[in-house]
């Protein structure tokens, strides 16, 4: 960015009428040939002037100075409206957001977002708004308000509700446990039980001291075993166990009738023997059941560190934590992030590595088509690379969003300089840069260059570059002022007194920004090698929809009042109506 | 109760909260979206129409205002366009139709015009937001306002004749309806 300016500026120094961008420097050699080798300034055929060189590049610093807090301010800007733009459901999707949504609905909702910011209205004001039109349905999450607070709390009642079912398990279960007696059993009851299986008794004891019907059980058992659905091993281990349940039963029993009336009484004492073992298991179980909570609270903070939106089709949803596609990652540049990539863009066109900034810069664009700092130094890569006509039209995107752009007014001023292109036209947007820039030096640099483009002008007398006819076209009142990102303004110019026929000169600006400085000039004649010159009728109409073909009725057109014109007038107003 | 019956209307009643939870979930369209708007002011808007002249909603108070969101390249639109058209012939001077056409080209919505040979006022809304004013989602989207300028009725998807005369009826006496309705309609894009 420095060095492009600088470069600039030098040139303009340089050749006071600039023959190309291909002759650019850093501006380290630019520098270093104005400190250690003076006389090379003079080489410049600057006519001399070296306060005009020190000018330009004083400007290019304050220009820096201000494209950057625009860029800052701009980047704030979309910043901003991405945020509340996730916050908002696209409504002709299924669960995207309007930020990360292709619709053509939602690149509407999000104009309209930065509008409103543009505006002065804070987020909550703007959210407000979209909820007044869709409900609470267009927020992604609800409001913690009344009704809606049910789909805050509900998780975490149905997560503590498992909590305590799992705990009211674990619990029961290691209940069973320590109800199992240890030692062996007294093998006078155990007689006594397995002859009353065997004769088909059902088992003593009231149900609340028996939760298991025991010598049921242990029939089953039999018959299972004998039917072959049980192994041997698996038959003896349960059969033991639960004759060891039913001796202590009866043992229970018979010891005391209170036991049957108060059925809790022994277990304590039956617990007691048990509870160091029973202790060890619930820690163990309690340990694992910690590892697990643990690993899922780390696998979702990771989680929700590493997913998000994506942010243009070749995004990936894990982007720069999982597959290093992000910023300063491989693969793509800055494919990720549109902020990063514009980054990535300004250092490599810093280093005049335009095969890096080229697709920075289109990432950026893919982004927002009309992004002011992406078009501006595409706009300057394409001057750069000799596609005039594609670089007027990437810096007039970039000054349709932002009228004022420093960076994109300095560059268009300088193509339409560029191999005296169109001088008028220049000045225009130098004119509009130096009404930005507050009283000082650097503004007086510019009113230099503008003398100077004045000055060389009358120097190249019939050269073209005096004979362009430069104003502006503005909107009658009433005309909606936006013309919308389709919209092509032609400026026509028609030898005075023809009738029909094509146009002498078309100059095609796409999605102006009225009122729009325009320049028609020699660069704009229709047929290679016509002249442009002769008295002729200026006209202008804006097609909202760009197609050239169809001719809408009702779409703003006009002439200029004071027709026919002729090349060099300035200060042509053609208002459309 | 046993324990076993206990366990058994428990399981019961788990299950039916589930299956009445899925079953709300699956039955409701999760494309619609319930209007706030409906009993309150019209938002003001002004629009170009195809035939140059300029309208604004304000300046039409005292009539009642049929406000229809259309695009050539909705299918419903064009079922409901000749209904609408004789519809707009049958009413008097205190009713307007405003036809707002969206998410369209220019030549497109003319064609339609044309095709259908549609006499009411109809414009663009080149940016949407007319559209987005209005809570706009599904094509055909009908709005009755009354001519004290209050929302009385919407009608997501194309509306029958029937509806519009008794909505009309409805809007010139600013009674509002307490639910939008829905036909056939289309999202849009």
């Amino acid at each position: 960015m420095r060095f492009c300016l600088c470069l600039m500026s030098l040139d303009t120094a340089r050749k006071a009428g600039i023959q190309g961008w291909r002759g650019a420097t850093y501006i380290a050699a630019a520098l270093s040939r104005l400190d250690s080798r003076p006389r090379s300034v003079s080489r410049l055929n600057f006519r001399g002037n070296d306060r005009a060189v020190i000018g330009a590049l004083l400007l290019t610093f304050s220009l820096l100075l201000t494209f950057a807090v625009h860029a800052h301010a701009d980047q704030a800007l979309e910043d901003r409206v991405r945020a509340i733009a996730s916050e908002l459901r696209c409504v002709v999707c299924q669960n995207l957001s309007v930020a990360d949504s292709p619709a053509e609905m939602a690149v509407q909702m999000r104009g309209i977002v930065r509008e409103q910011l543009q505006a002065g209205k804070t987020p909550d004001e703007v959210r407000a708004y979209f909820v007044s039109k869709y409900g609470e349905w267009v927020l992604l999450a609800p409001t913690a308000q009344g009704f809606n607070l049910t789909v805050w709390i509900l998780p975490f009642v149905v997560l503590l509700a498992g909590l305590a079912m799992a705990a009211w398990f674990l619990r029961r279960w290691s209940r069973r446990r320590a109800r199992e007696p240890e030692g062996h059993p007294d093998p006078e009851i155990l007689e006594r039980v397995r002859a009353a299986v065997a004769a088909g008794e059902e088992t003593p004891g009231s149900p609340e001291s028996t939760p298991l019907p025991i010598y049921q059980d242990l029939r089953e058992l039999d018959f299972d075993h004998q039917a072959g659905k049980l192994s041997d091993a698996d038959y003896e281990a349960l059969k033991h166990r639960y004759e060891r349940q039913a001796v202590e039963l009866l043992r229970h029993a018979g010891e005391a009738a209170a036991a049957i009336q108060e059925p809790d009484a022994p277990e304590p004492e039956m617990t007691q023997p048990t509870l160091s073992r029973w202790s060890k298991r619930s820690w163990m179980m309690a340990g694992g059941a910690a590892l697990l909570l643990a690993g899922g609270v780390t696998l979702g903070l990771l989680l929700g560190q590493s997913v998000r939106p994506r942010t243009s089709p070749e995004d990936s949803m894990t982007g720069d934590f999982l597959t290093g596609t992000g910023p300063g990652g491989i693969g793509q540049p800055g494919a990720g992030n549109p902020a990063a990539a514009l980054k990535q863009g300004q250092d490599a066109f810093q280093r005049k590595d335009f095969k890096t900034a080229i697709p920075a810069f289109r990432t950026v664009l893919r982004h927002d088509p009309g992004h002011p700092a992406a078009n501006a130094y595409m706009g300057m890569i394409l001057a750069q690379a000799g596609h005039v006509d594609a670089a007027l039209e990437a810096l007039d995107r970039a000054l349709a969003r932002t009228p004022n752009f420093p960076l994109a007014l300095w560059a268009k001023g300088m193509v339409l300089f560029q191999d005296g292109r169109d001088p008028a036209g220049a000045r225009a947007h130098l004119e509009r840069l130096e009404a930005l820039l507050p009283e000082g030096e650097q503004r007086n640099a510019v009113r230099d260059l503008i003398a100077r483009i004045g000055e060389q002008a009358r120097e190249t007398p019939g050269a073209p570059a005096g004979a362009s006819i430069a104003g502006t076209v503005e909107l009658e009142a009433g005309q909606a002022s936006d013309a919308g990102a389709r919209a092509v303004l032609y400026i026509i110019a028609r030898p005075a007194g023809a009738q029909g026929g094509p146009p002498l000169a078309v100059k095609r600006i796409v999605a102006p920004a009225f009122p729009v400085a325009f320049s028609l000039g020699p660069g704009d004649v229709m047929i290679q090698g016509t002249a442009f010159e002769g008295p002729m009728n200026l006209t202008a109409r804006l097609d909202r929809d760009g197609d050239p073909m169809t001719r809408e009725p009702g779409e703003p057109a006009g002439a200029y009042d004071g027709n026919p014109v002729s090349p060099g007038a300035r200060k042509v107003v053609v208002k459309l109506r | 109760m046993s324990p076993a019956a206990r366990r058994l209307l428990l399981t019961l009643m788990a299950v039916g909260a589930l299956v009445i939870l899925l079953g709300y979930g699956f039955y409701r369209d999760p494309r619609y979206i319930p209007s706030p708007l409906v009993g309150n002011t019209a938002p003001d808007f002004s629009l170009t129409l195809f035939d140059g002249r300029e309208v604004r909603l304000s300046e039409l108070r005292g009539k009642t205002v049929m406000l229809d969101f259309w695009a050539s390249w909705c299918l419903p639109c064009r079922a409901e366009a000749r209904d609408l058209e004789a519809a707009w012939k049958r009413q008097g001077d205190d009713v307007v139709f405003l036809g707002i056409n969206i998410q369209d080209k220019e030549a497109d919505a003319r064609q339609f015009i044309e095709e259908f040979g549609i006499t009411f006022a109809n414009g663009q809304d080149p940016d949407g937001k007319v559209a987005v004013d209005y809570g706009v989602w599904g094509i055909p989207e009908a709005f009755f306002v009354s001519p004290a300028g209050r929302i009385t009725y919407k009608h997501v998807g194309a509306i029958p004749p029937a509806v519009l005369a008794a909505r009309l009826e409805d809007a010139r006496h600013d009674r509002a309806s307490a639910e939008s309705g829905r036909g056939e309609h289309q999202t849009i894009r």
